[in-house]
């Protein structure tokens, strides 16, 4: 077998699908990751002063863990759509390609926007620490930022879900 | 729907009767006592801050006493109610006495035991040590007679005891092994005390080390069984403190009753510390909702003091509390998580809740999930009695619940795609075509599309139709209609552009001509006008981003649905077999609880930017100061028929 041969058995567009499922939930997962990871370093600092604020905290650690959650989301519908789970559908590799492009906003966006959503979230911890009261602020300000991974998100979905397959 | 009109109090009293009016108010439920104001009074501070520091000891006292009490007595209940106590009579029939003497018998036992594991320590440290030196049959004490010492040592424990004991007698001393272990062999020598000096040195040789037993002067032996006898007294009385102490929990109730009466005193000390004073008198000064005018001049009667009631100035810093139905009060929390509104304005609590409600339903429309929502908030209001503001806060997310469930039934979404995926997998049915009432999101987004942005455009031109309104009351019809009216020109221009152009195309431009010529009313002169009305104009940006804004809604309710059907996929997996089923109930339970929680969070999060960031901007004036009146300590109890308590809450 050449490499050619070899390459071709491998790229077909089922597989191909399958990396754009792939890369939506690991570089959005990732994202999600070490922003939530962030958020609960910050978090866990607060909590050796004043362990009765966990609830509050708890809800800005989860916010940047949504992209995750979108990413996979995505890979879902994928995954879906080219029928792995029941009867696959023959894809072409430029119906392949064309889920890695539809993976593609939630990854990039989903990975800045968690990491960028935590360090507003890790500022919010800090508000918190001083002013308790001012947690509808911490989390607004943090979801603000979501907003891009929504949009993202949003394009994904009406990608995969507006694919010609099959 | 409004911000309660606020009247000033304010009160002459004597000082003696000063701590019995603070409780009173407290009682009342509805005065904010003011901080004083050390500029414009010239009086000085009522201060008592020995008074505070010690009730303050007394409440950090309780809350020890409680915390012991809450953790080693008895299993606590998984949710507790809260008791049904008057305060006041709490203290008058003796029970406080009582509960009282409960938390000082808790200190003592505690301090006992603490006290009773350090002796018990002690004796142990003497009976390790002691312990290789039972076959000694000498007292401690002795140190020699009058010609001989005597002295106990340990050496290392390889040397080989026979040479030892040979090598010493050569030089004149008698030794005599007691017993050896891994550390050490354990010996004592006699000899003549003349010899002492000139031996130390031969048996630092031999690695010999002085043990100091110290002792009472008893035998080791006699030492060992009086420790042994010690620790076995310790123990039993360490048996009998936690059974006493495990009895005390039957005090438990009382003492948390304890603990809100102390906290009570504590709060009126506080509160105390805010008045003014003379030599003789106090002066308070607060705020209370002019309904509640009448409740608390009935409570002043009692007392002879002076007060006087009035509006608000122009300069004073007037709380807010909110008033509202039985529904939009639930949502007034979300509101103070942003920010009150300033007294005056108008509060949006009632239009809010309205669309927060709709939109949460869209966002988060399943009818299995409202469900649990509705069961689980409503139901533990019904349970656990839980205090005001976390009423509200499950009340709210009980009725968003039911919100849930109107629009799962119109999107067909019964924990997902439930009822499709088990009639067909685990039944071996054919399910039904659709279950929706009007549409599927998942299988027509588009739709969906549409509808998030329907309802975001219908939210807009809400905000818009409040700034209306609030304009209008304001005695400014005219601003309403260039401000507000002339952009409803211009968007039904757009709306009709589409379903009829030749029309449409005048309105917008009609609209365009109104915004351009308007908006810059308040720039001098011609030219700076109309630039004005023309930058103005891309404000239309900013119409069009909130639009998209709401496209939220779509991703929101598309990823609740796609993770829900992920889990019915999981959970019907093995089909309709026993295995089938119980992999069936735990994917279920676990999957779709997941799901629930991350989605409520979400939702509640984006349905609330939604109020704060699109629909506020249009309007809001914040920065108002919540009301928070001065009240009792209820964290363990609850006032029989509690009056209605004029304040806002907070979860």
């Amino acid at each position: 077998m050449t490499f050619i041969d070899f390459l071709s058995t491998i790229l077909n567009g089922q597989n191909l699908a399958l990396l754009g499922a792939a890369i939506a939930v690991f570089v959005a997962g990732m994202g999600s990751a070490k922003g939530v990871g962030m958020v609960g370093e910050a978090a866990a600092g607060l909590l050796t002063e004043d362990p009765s604020k966990f609830g509050k905290v708890l809800i800005l650690q989860a916010l940047p863990g949504t992209q995750g959650i979108y990413g996979l989301i995505t890979a879902f519908l994928i995954v879906f759509k080219i029928g792995i789970l029941g009867n696959p559908v023959e894809l072409t590799v430029a119906q392949g390609m064309y889920f890695i492009m539809a993976a593609l906003p939630i990854a990039v966006v989903g990975y800045y926007s968690a990491i960028k959503q935590a360090r507003v979230a890790v500022a919010g911890v800090n508000l918190i620490a001083k002013r308790p009261d001012e947690v509808g602020k911490a989390i607004t300000s943090a979801a603000l930022v979501e907003t891009y991974a929504i949009f993202a998100v949003l394009v994904s979905l009406l990608l995969v879900l507006f694919a010609q397959v099959g | 729907m409004s911000i309660s009109s606020m009247k000033k109090l304010t009160v002459f009293a004597h000082a003696r009767d000063a701590d019995r009016v603070v409780r009173r108010l407290m009682r009342c439920r509805c005065v904010d006592v003011a901080p004083r104001d050390a500029e414009s009074d010239g009086l000085a501070a009522n201060l008592c801050e020995d008074e505070r520091i010690e009730q303050a000891q007394k409440v950090a006292r309780i809350t020890e006493a409680l915390a012991y009490l809450h953790k080693h007595c008895g299993k606590a209940p998984l949710v507790k109610m809260r008791q049904t106590v008057d305060q006041e009579a709490f203290c008058a029939d003796g029970s406080q006495k009582e509960a009282w003497y409960a938390v000082e018998r808790v200190e003592e036992i505690l301090a006992r035991l603490t006290e009773l594991r350090g002796e018990r320590s002690q004796a142990q440290t003497v009976l390790a040590q002691l312990a290789p030196w039972r076959g000694y049959d000498l007292p401690l004490a002795l140190t020699g007679t009058a010609r001989t010492r005597v002295v106990q040592g340990t050496f290392p424990p390889k040397a080989d005891p026979d040479y030892l004991r040979d090598s010493l007698a050569s030089d004149g001393v008698h030794c005599e092994f007691l017993g050896a272990d891994d550390r050490a062999q354990y010996a004592v020598l006699i000899f003549h005390r003349a010899d002492e000096d000139k031996l130390g040195l031969r048996l630092a040789e031999l690695g010999f080390l002085r043990t100091a037993l110290g002792g009472e002067g008893e035998t080791p032996a006699a030492e060992i069984d009086r420790a042994r006898r010690t620790i076995r007294w310790l123990n039993d009385e360490e048996k009998v403190l936690e059974k006493e102490l495990a009895g005390l929990a039957d005090k438990t109730p009382l003492v948390e009753v304890l603990a809100d009466v102390e906290q009570t005193t504590l709060t009126a000390i506080e509160t105390r510390e805010r008045l003014s004073k003379t030599e003789q008198c106090v002066m308070l000064t607060g705020w209370l909702p002019a309904t509640a005018e009448q409740k608390v001049t009935a409570a002043l009667e009692y007392f002879d003091c002076a007060w006087e009631i009035e509006e608000p100035g122009e300069e004073d810093d007037v709380p807010i509390l909110l008033r509202n139905n039985g529904f939009s009060s639930n949502f007034e929390w979300v509101l103070g998580m942003y920010s009150y509104p300033k007294y005056g304005t108008f509060d949006p609590t009632f239009v809010m809740s309205i669309f927060y409600f709709v939109i949460f339903g869209i966002m988060f429309a399943d009818v299995g999930y409202g469900l649990l929502l509705v069961l689980g908030c409503f139901g533990a209001i019904k349970l656990l009695k839980p205090r005001e503001g976390m009423k509200r806060f499950l009340s709210m997310f009980g009725y968003c619940g039911i919100s849930s469930i109107i629009w799962g039934v119109i999107l067909g979404s019964y924990f997902g795609d439930l009822p499709k995926m088990f009639i067909s997998k685990m039944l071996g049915l054919n399910p039904p075509e659709k279950v929706a009432l009007w549409f599927d999101p998942l299988e027509d987004p588009m739709t969906f599309l549409v509808l998030s942005l329907a309802v975001g455009a219908v939210h807009l031109l809400g905000g818009m139709a409040v700034q209306f309104y609030i304009l209008c009351r304001e005695g400014k019809p005219l601003d309403a209609l260039m401000d507000v009216g002339s952009w409803w020109v211009l968007f039904a221009g757009i709306a009709l552009l589409v379903v009829k152009p030749d029309i449409g195309k005048w309105v917008l431009i009609a609209g365009l001509a109104c915004i351009i010529l308007t908006q810059g009313r308040h720039k001098k002169g011609i030219v700076g006008r109309l630039f004005g009305g023309v930058a103005k104009l891309y404000d239309l940006v900013s119409y069009m981003s909130d639009l998209l804004s709401y496209s939220r809604i779509l991703a929101l309710g598309l990823a609740a649905a796609v993770i829900a059907q992920v889990i019915n996929i999981l959970g019907t997996l093995k089909g309709g077999t026993v295995v089938g089923y119980i992999l069936f109930i735990l994917v279920f339970l676990i999957g779709h609880g997941l799901n629930l929680v991350i989605n409520v969070l979400g939702t509640f999060v984006h349905a609330s930017r939604l109020q704060y960031i699109e629909f506020f901007n249009k309007f809001y004036v914040d920065g108002g100061r919540p009301f928070k009146p001065a009240l009792p300590a209820e964290t363990y109890t609850v006032e029989p028929e509690t009056p209605g308590a004029e304040t806002n809450q907070h979860a």
